[in-house]
This record gives structure tokens, C-alpha cells and sequence, in this order.
């Protein structure tokens, strides 16, 4: 029986919604009541993203719904078209026209006959049975399969131009608590291990006009699951390799960056290797010793999606010696970690009680992510 | 290419004529056409200002009955499951079947959860698929009320019925009376005020009622649901919050505990009959030279009449008895040019008719694009030459003063003379403070 006593799960059309809506020069709109949107501007304010999608609502009425006229969205759209700073128009789907059977995808592919200079996408995910997941795996795909340059001669990007070798970073999305400082530290790695520099970030730090070189990258990285069919499709079309993996801990990382020396066949800078082991060894060491002191203290509990609650638990459970055991350290959500009070709690997915107003956090993936994370551990432990 | 651009010009023809109605074609919610085709990004749903009622009432748990959005976002508002009394403030998403098939059993069960985890009155907000697939949300609760001791009643907060939000208001206060279990026993000497009593005059008319021997029980802000069986008692309603209303006439029709909607009034004639009103309801010997506001709105007017006659003005905040202020602005000689009704309700009428016998026929309309709104005057008859004035924050029509919303609120929280005024005064700081105000 679907009775939650807290927050329940999003749906596929806030998957969809938070995807999408951190992309800098996009519109999303909603063919549905108006204050779904109003809430999910809320939750983009509090992402801490400073450009981000339009977010805007037809709003319908009873008679919208009894006669399954779709005017509004018509007009939205005829009116969107002529704002030439909307460089892509995303049409998210809504409960009431899904339950009364509107043919949304129909209708949107007369408007995108019309306005043929606006790039219009009707997505799916959008059923009562379609989970957050879905919702950001669809959203990706639909950026990988509508916007990189098809043409041969389109101009090439600058970085592609000079000589760096790039790739696009796929799955940065804002339901994961760091997950700009995440994306930041990927790219930080990426530039010192490597000298390659990523052309966009889905979609934390995208623009439409980045997603059209998305085709030209040497390399996808996805750090989720839900991004691997958009790389896939890019691998398809383009032919662009992919890697899916997030780099946790230390030696998560190192395997990362050794995946990834196979994959481009070069091999990673080894003095910015070692100086990030080094820089982190200090906080590596405490965490171990005290984890040998205080063993009745050596517990995490991981609630979250399936690859950080995997990459945190190879570094928790694997190279530290913590156990998988509830009491101690709470890793979860923003919601659960303030209720379960007796736990010491680490948020590391966003709900309605998140707020990331510090764009600079330290990160936990990566070198960084790891040395943030013995510093959290060890202020458990040593308490 | 000519098809598309013929649907443009359709569409702008159309726009004075569709999308601005007259306040004479209002008749309902759905009369109240959107400003602009679309809203950036929306407004709230009653279900979010029904929650924030709630969360504020001691003693009611709350279910949300809807999809994942509406339960998601709706923690924003209640973002503890267990309130501060032992409230309970859950949520129902339906599921795919549920969406198909109805959602009667699986309700059933989480309300009897609910009353095993203790909660002993539950608010159930229904919101829009629930609605649309036409549960018979209300025949569950009596069913559920049937066989327990607790209580549970439905409130229909479909956003697809209405644009605004205050239905959660008014529907939230009126439902609670539905939850209250103690009866009481007429107390001759008990007033209810329904609504905050804020302000000097609000402070007076509380020492009046207490000097004459009345015992007062204000519902305003954070009450608990023992109090809605006190007011069961009370021998006068008066009500101060518009929201309120509903809730008196509840009253008045299952207690016969008449009101007086002391908020009604603006002018000082309106406001003088219904103090004198109370006044006689309750065999007190006062008159309205108690309130020092009396003397200030009537010198204002003596002195500054002159400044309102003819003034053109449109309303962009929220102000839920716009055609209430806009009736009153009328006996002023002001001309209402664009008015913002968040919801109209039947009770309204009577302003409207007012307002239309005044010869006086505004546009009337739901402001999605406040940034826009200059695009709307365009098609608005002004006379030149006259300063244009916004009751309600408005940018980018040059020559237009405009009252923020913090002091539209302001006025809007007190009561009587006092409200008045303090209205006409910031009306009139406006328009001092505004140096360019000729368009």
C-alpha cells in the first residue's frame, strides 16, 4: 500500500524535471497544474545552480480536461518560439493529461513543423509507473540522441581545435547531494591526470550549445547508471567510447584512472597521481588508526542509489575497515539523516531539506572526495 | 509559413477579447482567465496553503492523496512526519492501478493506520487525480469515521478547478469544524473573533469586549482543535479574516451563532454600521469615537479626497478581497482599470454588483507574468496624463507608482478604520514618493 510516513519516492517526471533543469539556456514546459512547477523551481533555487533551465506551466482548467483541448500548451509554445534566448524547448509530461490520454508527443510534433529553428522535445517517463531513475535515464538519452551535430562540417570546438583531448561527463545531476563538487572534482583529475577537458556536463554545467560537440569527445564518462544509454547512443552515432564508473575512495580512484589509461591508451600524469596520494595520505592514516582503536564505533550504513552506495561501500567497507552495521554513521538522505537523530549523518541525496548554497563544498568523489570523507568519518570517530 | 503567421495575429486579436475578461463576465473560478498564456513557473495550489493551515493547528494529522509530486513536494510544507502535539502528517500516492481501478481500499487502510499510530482527527487533502478520477474521497472518511472513534474529513484541493490557492484556506477553516467533537453549551458571554485581531483598533475592540464583560476566543495564526469546539459556544461570530467566512456561515447554519464580517467593510459609513452592529448584538453601550483611528481616517479624507478622484489603478498582488477594496475605492471616485482576482467565490457578488453599479468595469484577470504586465495596459483605456497606481509591486510601466506587496499585505492584516487608512495613507505615500507618476 503506497502510505509513506516520510518523504515518498519522485517520480520519473522529476527525474525528468531535475535533469533537465539545470541545462543554462533551456525551457521546460508543463502542460499541467501550475503548482507542480512552483515547487520545482523551489527545489532548482536550492540546487545552489545560479543559471538554469525556464521553468513555466500552462496551468489547465476543467474544461481543458473535459474536452481535451491542448490550447494552452499551443500557445505557450507559439510564444516560447519567438524568445530567441530559449535556444531548446523541453515538453514535460504531467499527471492530468497522462490520465485523461492526451497525446502530447502528437501534438508536439505539429508545433516542431512550425518552429522548425527551436529544437522541441516531447519526453517520455512520464506513466504512473515510471521511477526517478527512468526519469533522468530518459532525459539524458534524449540530449544524446537530439543534440550533438550530425554534419561533418560543423565547426569543430575551439578545444578540438587546439589539440585537447576531450569528453563529456555524463550522470552530474541535482537529486545527489555534492553533486557539482563531484562533477568539479572529475574535472579537476581529468585536467591533471590527463590534459583533457570535459565539453559538457550532463547537466549540471551545460548549455545547449556545448551539448551540439557532445559527438566530437574522445571519451564518455558516466558516473551513473542512468547515463549509460546516452552514452551508449553517442557510441552508436558517433562513436565516442564510453566508461561508466565513480571513482570512490583512494584506490576507487586509482582503478578509475586505470580503467581510463586503458581506454585512451595513454598513460595518467604520475606526479599528479602521487601528489594527490600523498596530500591525502594524512587523513588516510588517521581514519585507519582510529578505525583499529574504536572498533566499536566502526559502523556506516549506506541508504541511497545503487552506484554511491556502491562506490561508498569499497572504500568504507573494503579499503577502511568499517562495518555495515546501523548505530553509528548514517549515510542517506537529507530527510532521514535529521530523523535519525541518534545516528551521526552525512546527507548524500538531496530532498526538500537540502539547501547547497555552498557551491564550493568539498566533493566525495575522487582524491578529495575520499580525504572529505575520512575527515567526516573521523569526526565520528574521535568524538 | 502564412498559416503560422495568421495564427499570430489570431492569436493577438484575440487577446483583449479572450484573455481580459470584464469583471461583469465573471461568474465563477472559471471565468478568471489567465494574463498571459503561460505562467513562469506557476503559483501555488490550494493543497500547499491547505497544509500551511494545518501544520499550524494543534491536534489535526494530515493526508495528502495524490501523486508523487504532491506527496514529494508537499514535505516543503510539512517536513516533519510527527508534529509538535503528536500530529501525524502523512501521504497517499496512488499507484498505477490505483490511478485506474480507484483507490478506495488502499485509502481505507492508511487511514486506519493512521488512527493506529494515533492520530485522532485527520484532514484528507485530496488533490487533482485523485479528483479527476472522481474517488468518492468523502464517503470513505464518513465510512472510516463509522466504525472509530477518530475523525477524518476531505477536502477537495484540486488545483484544475480553480487558479489560486485560497480555496485552502477557506475550506481548511470550514472542514475543521467538521473535526471538532465537543460540542459546548451556549456561553452568553463569549465572542469569537475569527481571524487575527492585529493593530491599535484590533487591540481596542479585544479591551471592549473584555470591559463589558465578554470573554473572547480569537482564531488566528497557531490554534488548536479544542478551540473549534469552544467557538461552538460563542454567541457572536465576528469575522475579521475574509478566509474565515466560510466557516462563520458553518456556524451561523449548524449553531445558530449569527456573524458580523466586520471585514466587510472599508468605508466609514460600513465600518460604523457594523461596529454598531456588534455593539447592539452584544447590548453594549459604546460608540466608534472609541477608536483613534476614527478621527484620523475622517481627517484624511477631509483633507486629501481630492487625491484619489479619478486616480486609475489596477491591483497585481494578491489581495483576496480585491472587489471588496475596489467597491470602496469606487465610492473615492478611483478607476479600477486591471484587477488580479486569485479565486472568486459567490459571496463576492455582492461587491461585483457594486462595483458594476458604479458604472465601473474592470478587466479582470490571473497575473502569471507580473514582468509583463505593461504588455496587458496596453490594451487598457487610460486617460493620459493621469499618475497610474499599482496596488502591488509592478515594474516596467514607466510613470506607474506602485504599493508594494509587503505594505498591500500590511493594510490587509488589520482592521476597520484603521485598515482603511492605513491603506489611503500608503495609496497616498505612493504617489508622493512617486516624482515621475504621469504617463
Amino acid at each position: 500500500m503506497p502510505l509513506y510516513k516520510i518523504v515518498p519516492e519522485s517520480s520519473g517526471r522529476m527525474g525528468l524535471l531535475w535533469t533537465l533543469g539545470a541545462i543554462k539556456d533551456a525551457a521546460i514546459l508543463e502542460f499541467g497544474s501550475m503548482g507542480h512547477m512552483l515547487y520545482a523551481e523551489k527545489w532548482m533555487s536550492q540546487t545552489g545552480l545560479q543559471k538554469r533551465s525556464r521553468l513555466l506551466s500552462t496551468h489547465l482548467d476543467e474544461k481543458d480536461i473535459a474536452l481535451g483541448i491542448v490550447k494552452r500548451l499551443e500557445q505557450s509554445v507559439q510564444e516560447l518560439a519567438k524568445d530567441r534566448e530559449i535556444k531548446a524547448l523541453f515538453i514535460l509530461p504531467s499527471s492530468v493529461p497522462e490520465m485523461i490520454g492526451i497525446d502530447i508527443e502528437a501534438v508536439c510534433d505539429q508545433l516542431k513543423e512550425d518552429y522548425t529553428h527551436l529544437p522541441i522535445i516531447s519526453l517520455g517517463a512520464g506513466n504512473f509507473k515510471a521511477t526517478k531513475s527512468q526519469g533522468i535515464e530518459e532525459a539524458l538519452y534524449q540530449l544524446a540522441k537530439h543534440f550533438p551535430n550530425k554534419n561533418d562540417d560543423s565547426n569543430p570546438r575551439a578545444a578540438t581545435q587546439s589539440g585537447l583531448r576531450t569528453y563529456n561527463l555524463i550522470g552530474s545531476i541535482c537529486d545527489m547531494a555534492r553533486f557539482n563538487s563531484d562533477a568539479r572534482e572529475i574535472r579537476r583529475i581529468m585536467k591533471g591526470a590527463f590534459h583533457m577537458e570535459a565539453i559538457c556536463t550532463l547537466t549540471s554545467d551545460t548549455g545547449v550549445e556545448e551539448l551540439k560537440y557532445m559527438g566530437e569527445a574522445d571519451v564518455s564518462l558516466v558516473l551513473r547508471k542512468e547515463g549509460v544509454k546516452a552514452a551508449k547512443e553517442l557510441e552508436r552515432t558517433f562513436g565516442v567510447p564510453y566508461y561508466y564508473g565513480a571513482p570512490y575512495g583512494y584506490e576507487g580512484t586509482l582503478g578509475w584512472i586505470k580503467e581510463l589509461e586503458t581506454l585512451l591508451g595513454i598513460q595518467a600524469e604520475s606526479e599528479f597521481v602521487q601528489r594527490e596520494l600523498e596530500e591525502g595520505r594524512y587523513a588516510l592514516e588517521a581514519c585507519k588508526m582510529m578505525l583499529s582503536y574504536r572498533r566499536d564505533k566502526a559502523k556506516i550504513w549506506i541508504v541511497g542509489n545503487d552506484d554511491i552506495k556502491q562506490g561508498v561501500s569499497s572504500f568504507a567497507y573494503g579499503e577502511l575497515r568499517f562495518r555495515p552495521e546501523q548505530g553509528a554513521i548514517l549515510m542517506a538522505n537529507a530527510t532521514k539523516v535529521k530523523q535519525e537523530k541518534q545516528a551521526f549523518g552525512i546527507e548524500i541525496e538531496r530532498t526538500t531539506e537540502s539547501y547547497n548554497y555552498n557551491r564550493y563544498e568539498s566533493p566525495f568523489m575522487g582524491f578529495r572526495g575520499a580525504m572529505k570523507l575520512c575527515s567526516l568519518w573521523l569526526d565520528y570517530l574521535m568524538d | 509559413m502564412k498559416e503560422i503567421e495568421s495564427r499570430h495575429n489570431e492569436s493577438r486579436s484575440n487577446f483583449a477579447n479572450r484573455k481580459l475578461n470584464r469583471l461583469s463576465e465573471i461568474n465563477s473560478n472559471q471565468g478568471i482567465k489567465f494574463s498571459h498564456s503561460m505562467a513562469e513557473p506557476g503559483s501555488h495550489c490550494p493543497m500547499h496553503t491547505a497544509l500551511a493551515v494545518t501544520q499550524r493547528v494543534k491536534g489535526v494529522s494530515s493526508l495528502v492523496v495524490g501523486m508523487p509530486e504532491c506527496g514529494f513536494y508537499s514535505r516543503y510544507v510539512m517536513d516533519q512526519p510527527v508534529g509538535k502535539h503528536g500530529e501525524l502528517h502523512y501521504v497517499y500516492v496512488l499507484d498505477s492501478n490505483e490511478v485506474v481501478f480507484g483507490c478506495r481500499d488502499g485509502l481505507q487502510e492508511a487511514l486506519r493506520i493512521m488512527i493506529q499510530d494515533g492520530a485522532e482527527a485527520i484532514m484528507v487533502i485530496m488533490t487533482c487525480i485523485p479528483a479527476l478520477i472522481g474517488e468518492d474521497i468523502k464517503e470513505i472518511t464518513e465510512e472510516i469515521n463509522a466504525e472509530t472513534s477518530a475523525k477524518a474529513v476531505c477536502i477537495d484541493m484540486a488545483h484544475f478547478k480553480r487558479n489560486g490557492y485560497e480555496s485552502g484556506f477557506y475550506e481548511v477553516y470550514q472542514a475543521l469544524l467538521s473535526l471538532q467533537q465537543n460540542n459546548k453549551q451556549m456561553e452568553t458571554h463569549q465572542v469569537n473573533l475569527l481571524g487575527s485581531l492585529l493593530g491599535n483598533e484590533g487591540v481596542r475592540l479585544k479591551e471592549i469586549l473584555t470591559e463589558n464583560g465578554f470573554q473572547t476566543v480569537e482564531l488566528g495564526g497557531s490554534f488548536s482543535l479544542e478551540d473549534m469546539g469552544v467557538i461552538t459556544a460563542g454567541r457572536l461570530n465576528i469575522v475579521i479574516s475574509i478566509h474565515m467566512l466560510p466557516l462563520a456561515r458553518s456556524l451561523e447554519k449548524e449553531y445558530d451563532i449569527p456573524y458580523i464580517f466586520l471585514g466587510a467593510g472599508y468605508s466609514i459609513d460600513d465600518i460604523t454600521e457594523l461596529y454598531q452592529s456588534i455593539f447592539n448584538a452584544l447590548e453594549i453601550k459604546e460608540c466608534v469615537s472609541q477608536f483613534q483611528s476614527y478621527e484620523h481616517i475622517q481627517s484624511l479624507l477631509q483633507e486629501k479626497a481630492g487625491s484619489f478622484n479619478n486616480l486609475p489603478y489596477i491591483a497585481t498582488a494578491v489581495i483576496p478581497d480585491v472587489l471588496g477594496v475596489c467597491a470602496f475605492l469606487g465610492t473615492l471616485s478611483m478607476k479600477p482599470l486591471l484587477l488580479h482576482v486569485e479565486e472568486y467565490n459567490e459571496w463576492m457578488k455582492e461587491w461585483k454588483t457594486e462595483i458594476l453599479a458604479m458604472g465601473q468595469n474592470p478587466y479582470t484577470t490571473y497575473i502569471t507574468k507580473r514582468e509583463s504586465v505593461a504588455q496587458l495596459l496596453e490594451q487598457v483605456d487610460k486617460e493620459d496624463n493621469l499618475p497610474l497606481l499599482s496596488l502591488g509591486s509592478l515594474k516596467g510601466v514607466p510613470g506607474c507608482c506602485s504599493v508594494d506587496d509587503r505594505k498591500v499585505r500590511q493594510f490587509g492584516s488589520l482592521i476597520g478604520y484603521e485598515r482603511t487608512h492605513q491603506l489611503l495613507n500608503t495609496i497616498l505615500h505612493s504617489l508622493e514618493e512617486s516624482e515621475d507618476a504621469i504617463i
